[in-house]
């Protein structure tokens, strides 16, 4: 069922609602798993990583007409390979040592990556704070590749993976908070060295945007995951996580209604500012939108925004902004360069009725 | 029990240093005890302590690179590899590098036993039984030596195995 050429689904968990979704992203359970008798991936070679692919197809087979599709990575094209990189599938690399393949259901509810840095690793992500749900979405994909492919296992250690930090239930959780409030009040330190002090790790949403001030993520986006897989069930992770999560957004949520009282001149010249580049620009880079939406957002907490734009638009936003989603997106017109895409297609998303402002060569 | 550094003859002296929470034991024979210069002492006395502190350092090296030169039989991957990547090469490198493995995931995650999902195919309970007999004495062999920081850890680790047992069996 190895299928050609990936079409990336307009539709999936980020154009979903979720709860929590004003300060919460989104949720992923990523479950790593690999197969007895055959090494880990740092000391395979190219025929054991063949027969191993080729007993996942054994497996993948009985999937066929479940709505799964099943892809070979190499044999992808560049922009479509950076497409699942940036919904969080794989990561961003150009090329891949070895084959791997990738398992993904059409809505995206889950998908399976193989021969990556572990045999298996099974992955789901939801909209809002929804750890149960993708965990189940997880366990579900990994019921049924237990019952075809024998799993690495000690009973003293759980799954045995080739990272340590997984080893043991092979489960990393990772939530993607929006903290606008806690950064403009200056708290954002104070409140990620506690979630650090829980035994997680933090860090910037948009990797590639460092910056000098560590505690300064772009877009105010931040992911925390837990370090270790072991030491707790499943379960209890999850309790974990949730209980972060949660701290966090009920930390964020004072900010923002402390600031719009302490600070509110201030913040709504920002707010109606990036409302006004985001309804007028004709050209945009990717970072300078996500500065801009991330305000809005803000402005949508506090009502003033004044459009019916959701939480879940504008998380999803954040996604298809991306520079090889705007790339497909914008196949079609092909016109455009990357930036004025971008900027066309943050107008329509937001501004879909501002026919009026539509500039003098109709971009 | 062999010696730690020579990995043949029987052993003669147990060292034991403990610095704050860590704490590392050293097991060597009467010949490797010679040759890093460990004197007995006076008076029928089977060690002098003066050689013992002047030479403590060199016996922990030649013990350490003894088990950095410690390999998986399965995938060949050496000790000092293992500790440098942190990645294990294959299953078994589980078994050959076990102390260092749960003495890594005891300090950091936590660890005191497996409490998660299990694949279908594994006889969980009758691991979990066999374990929590095999605890059980060596905690009686651990209060009996009074190796008391062992003991608090093992007991732990049995009262959290008598806790799963007891929720499993009903």
């Amino acid at each position: 069922m190895a299928t050609e050429g990936f079409k990336a689904a307009s539709e999936g968990w980020f154009s979903l609602e979720g709860p929590e979704d004003d300060v919460v992203v989104s949720s992923s359970i990523t479950l790593s798993r690999n197969v007895e008798g055959v090494p880990f991936s740092g000391r395979m070679g190219s025929r054991e990583s063949d027969s191993l692919l080729e007993s996942v197809y054994g497996a993948v087979k009985d999937l066929t007409g479940s709505g799964y599709s099943y892809y070979d990575i190499n044999s992808l094209k560049i922009a479509e390979r950076q497409i699942l990189a940036e919904r969080g599938y794989l990561k961003p690399v150009i090329a891949f040592e070895r084959p791997q393949t990738i398992l993904i259901k059409e809505d995206e509810e889950a998908a399976a990556v193989f021969n990556g840095a572990e045999h298996l690793s099974i992955k789901s992500i939801k909209s809002g704070l929804a750890f149960r749900d993708a965990y189940n979405c997880c366990n579900a994909l990994d019921n049924f590749f237990d019952e075809r492919l024998n799993f690495a296992f000690s009973p003293e250690i759980g799954y045995l993976t080739s990272d340590l930090t997984t080893a043991g239930t092979g489960m990393t959780g990772s939530v993607m908070l929006f903290l606008p409030g806690a950064r403009r009040l200056g708290k954002i330190e104070e409140m990620l060295t506690k979630i650090i002090r829980m035994g997680f790790q933090v860090r910037g949403f948009f990797e590639d945007s460092k910056s000098k001030d560590e505690s300064f993520s772009l877009g105010d986006g931040y992911i925390i995951n837990n370090q270790f897989s072991s030491g707790k069930s499943e379960e209890q992770f999850i309790e974990c996580l949730e209980e972060a999560a949660n701290n966090a957004v009920r930390f964020e949520r004072d900010c923002r209604d402390f600031l719009i009282r302490r600070e509110r001149l201030k913040i709504e010249d920002e707010i109606f500012r990036a409302k006004g580049i985001l309804q007028n620009n004709r050209t945009i880079t990717a970072a300078e939108a996500i500065q801009h939406l991330s305000a809005f957002k803000l402005g949508k907490y506090y009502n003033l925004t004044g459009n019916d734009i959701t939480y879940s638009t504008l998380n999803c936003l954040l996604l298809k902004i991306q520079k090889y989603h705007i790339k497909n997106s914008n196949r079609e017109s092909g016109l455009l360069d990357e930036d004025a895409a971008r900027a066309k297609y943050i107008r329509n998303i937001l501004f879909p009725k501002d026919y009026f402002f539509k500039g003098f060569f109709n971009v | 029990m062999k010696c730690d550094i020579c990995g043949n003859s029987p052993v003669l002296i147990h060292i034991q240093q403990i610095t704050g929470k860590e704490e590392i034991n050293i097991h060597i024979c009467e010949k490797c005890a010679k040759e890093k210069g460990l004197n007995p002492g006076r008076k029928g006395f089977p060690l002098n302590i003066g050689s013992l502190i002047k030479n403590f350092e060199e016996i922990k090296r030649a013990v350490e690179e003894k088990d950095n030169r410690r390999v998986c039989p399965r995938c060949g991957q050496t000790f000092e590899e293992f500790k440098k990547s942190g990645s294990a090469g294959c299953e078994e490198c589980y078994d050959a590098f076990r102390k260092y493995i749960i003495s890594f995931l005891r300090k950091n995650a936590g660890w005191r036993g497996y409490d998660g999902k299990f694949p279908r195919k594994a006889n969980i309970l009758r691991y979990r039984v066999k374990n929590r007999d095999s605890l059980k004495s060596r905690l009686a062999r651990a209060v009996e030596r009074e190796r008391y920081e062992e003991a608090a850890f093992l007991r732990d680790r049995l009262r959290f195995v008598e806790k799963q047992i007891e929720r499993d069996g009903n």
